[in-house]
């Protein structure tokens, strides 16, 4: 197990310091100043010191330079209420790993001692088993959301809201402080944002997106009469333009791009489950294109994790008798080359179609994931 | 004392009796200058394009403000933006303004060095400026366009000493006397006066007071202010420095340690700070006035 000396003369501040030590599935080892801490390190070794500076007997100092004249290389993180460059650039040259204005906040200790151990790659991983947070959760988990939408006219939102599909999450503001409020708070995956806000810099607040959302796509929302350029906009650092008013059809051909392997064909266990076709009737062969690209990556994903058996569920997609033939000849060689017992969830229809191919023919067909997992 | 380190004395004086005498008159920096010409030659001064000239300049913003600060306007610690301090001058005080500016001939160095060092200053401030107005909004801190102002006025006092020894350097050139420095004592003498001059200058001209907390004190933050536009500055300038973005040669320990503890003040965790950092040079080169 971790284990973390807090040398710190204030009780008070010690049992805060245990208590959220103690939070991370670690264990606290406490002394009430540096002579004490000393002391403690000569009887365990420990993986993380945590230091308060001004102490009485020993300070915090004194005992940082013991320790480290004794040859002691363990990561120690300061706690203290001193903000002057010179202390710290002090303290930094006698070997500090990571620094702690009092007063602190719970989450700021908590991620910093993480990260003070992970750093420190000697040090064993703090105790999962007893409920150790992991980094995210420490600094503040956020939540997902599909779609954020930065645009003055609220109609836009409106708009983009009816084209979106109503499984996607769309969340929209009307200028860049609310936006970047909502980027500190969740993550996106996709930006929407207008060229044009009126007392916004666009090109600024991009910029300031990408800080927050370093993965998420983003695109432009230009007017037709802008003559904007894509090029120009890619330079920019956006991934997609999309012109107003809206063309559904060029609003699915943008959602294809950013939303498709982990959504179109999702995996859990050794199931995948191929999405439901939800776009203009025009779109069905890109969705069948990129199922079939999917399958085989999700396959080979499957055999890598050494299953012996795999189950295609694609009870929610259209039997079209011209392109789910492929789609079957596809898993079931990729399949075969890996080794894996294909089976495969759906209707009737698709039955049929099964039947109608050799290589197909023999495929096992199910109702349900429950009865392809009992088979 | 070194004949560079007397003569950083006796400019250093000079500068300081100048501000108190109210007489000191400053140029544009270089490229700017053209900028302004173009804004004032017509009967009127566009002040949107003046805005955007002075997001560039601090000389230029600083006199802005100082004349904001005086007589009736309502004092310079109501501005937090050079766009508001254009609105609030009106545009004939912004056309003498700039008409003063630009009357005044600026020097260029002969040592190609130095030219390159005067830009560094210049990037420099720009780019604690922008930063500065990131981070502002990143974390959600009230003011980013205050922010951004602050960060360029940050170092105001290394752009007047350099225009300043230009200057005299210019002027004895015409007199036939020989002024040559290195680029490295050239900057030592602005490292050395530019603190004081500035702080000098802030307080005569009336400037805002988080302009005046980050020139007296640009390394220490105000533990009390947390989450301010002056830590903002400080933790934007430490940070800008880490990235190269610097004028000559800097302590690395005393940059790690202002990052240290703002990141703890201010609750900025690292990721957000090197993603924000990087390319930063390239991007504030980008974004300055290209030579005519």
């Amino acid at each position: 197990m971790t284990t973390v000396l807090t040398v710190e003369d204030s009780r008070a501040v010690r049992k805060i310091i245990t208590k959220q030590v103690s939070e991370l599935g670690m264990e606290v080892l406490e002394a009430e100043n540096g002579q004490e801490g000393l002391d403690v390190l000569q009887q365990q070794s420990v993986d993380l010191i945590l230091l308060d500076v001004t102490m009485p007997v020993m300070d915090g100092i004194e005992m940082l330079k013991q320790l480290r004249a004794s040859g002691n290389a363990t990561p120690v993180i300061m706690l203290t209420a001193e903000s002057g460059k010179n202390v710290l650039v002090d303290l930094m040259k006698t070997g500090i790993t990571d620094y702690i204005l009092k007063p602190f906040k719970p989450d700021e200790l908590k991620g910093k001692i993480m990260k003070a151990l992970r750093m420190n790659s000697a040090a064993p991983p703090p105790a999962a088993s007893a409920g150790a947070a992991s980094g995210p959760a420490v600094n503040g988990a956020k939540s997902f959301a599909d779609v954020l939408v930065i645009d003055d006219m609220q109609n836009v939102h409106k708009k983009l809201r009816r084209l979106l599909p109503e499984h996607m999450t769309m969340i929209g503001c009307t200028d860049a402080s609310s936006s970047l409020a909502e980027c500190r708070e969740k993550t996106f995956r996709v930006i929407m944002l207008d060229t044009i806000i009126p007392d916004v810099d666009s090109d600024v607040l991009l910029g300031q997106l990408r800080v927050l959302q370093p993965n998420a796509a983003t695109v432009a929302l230009v007017m037709r009469n802008q003559n904007a350029v894509e090029k120009d906009l890619l330079t920019k650092g956006y991934h997609g333009m999309l012109t107003k008013p809206f063309e559904a059809l060029a609003l699915e051909e943008l959602l294809g791009r950013f939303f498709d392997s982990q959504e179109m064909l999702a995996a859990e266990d050794n199931v995948l489950s191929a999405s439901k076709f939800s776009g203009r009737p025009e779109r069905l062969p890109s969705y069948f294109t990129k199922l079939n690209d999917l399958v085989k990556v999700q396959l080979e994903k499957l055999a890598d994790a050494c299953y012996d058996e795999a189950i295609l569920d694609l009870g929610s997609v259209p039997a079209e008798a011209d392109k789910l033939p492929r789609l079957l000849l596809t898993a079931q060689s990729a399949a075969e080359d890996l080794g894996l017992e294909l089976r495969v969830v759906g209707t009737d229809e698709i039955g049929k179609i099964m039947q109608s191919f050799d290589e197909t023919s023999r495929i096992g067909l199910y109702m349900t994931v429950d009865d392809a997992q009992a088979a | 004392m070194t004949t560079t380190a007397k003569f950083g004395e006796i400019l250093k004086q000079i500068l300081l009796d100048r501000i108190a005498a109210d007489n000191l008159v400053l140029p544009t920096l270089p490229r700017v200058a053209t900028q302004v010409a173009d804004l004032i030659r017509g009967s009127d001064v566009d002040l949107k394009g003046a805005a955007q000239a002075l997001d560039f300049e601090p000389i230029l913003t600083a006199m802005v403000l100082r004349k904001v600060g005086g007589g009736s306007l309502g004092g310079a610690d109501q501005i937090s933006s050079a766009a508001q301090a254009l609105g609030v001058l009106g545009v004939p005080k912004v056309k003498d303004l700039f008409q003063e500016a630009v009357s005044r001939q600026v020097f260029m160095s002969r040592e190609p060095s130095i030219s390159a060092a005067l830009e560094e200053i210049w990037v420099h401030s720009v780019a604690v400026a922008v930063l500065a107005r990131d981070l502002a909004a990143l974390v959600g801190a009230e003011g980013t366009d205050d922010a951004y102002m602050v960060g360029l006025l940050h170092d105001v006092g290394k752009p007047i000493v350099a225009l300043v020894m230009l200057e005299f350097e210019g002027m004895a050139a015409a007199t036939q006397r020989q002024v040559k420095f290195t680029k490295d004592e050239w900057l030592g003498v602005i490292s050395d006066i530019h603190r004081p001059v500035a702080v000098a200058l802030a307080e005569k001209w009336g400037l805002p007071k988080n302009v005046r907390a980050v020139i007296e004190s640009v390394d220490d933050f105000d533990v009390g202010g947390g989450i301010c536009t002056a830590n903002l500055v400080r933790f934007a300038n430490a940070l800008t420095k880490k990235v190269g973005v610097s004028v000559g040669e800097f302590d690395e320990t005393d940059a790690d340690a202002v990052l240290m503890i703002g990141k703890s003040l201010m609750d900025i965790d690292d990721d957000m700070a090197s993603r924000l950092a990087k390319g930063l040079g390239v991007r504030v080169a980008e974004s300055m006035p290209k030579e005519e």
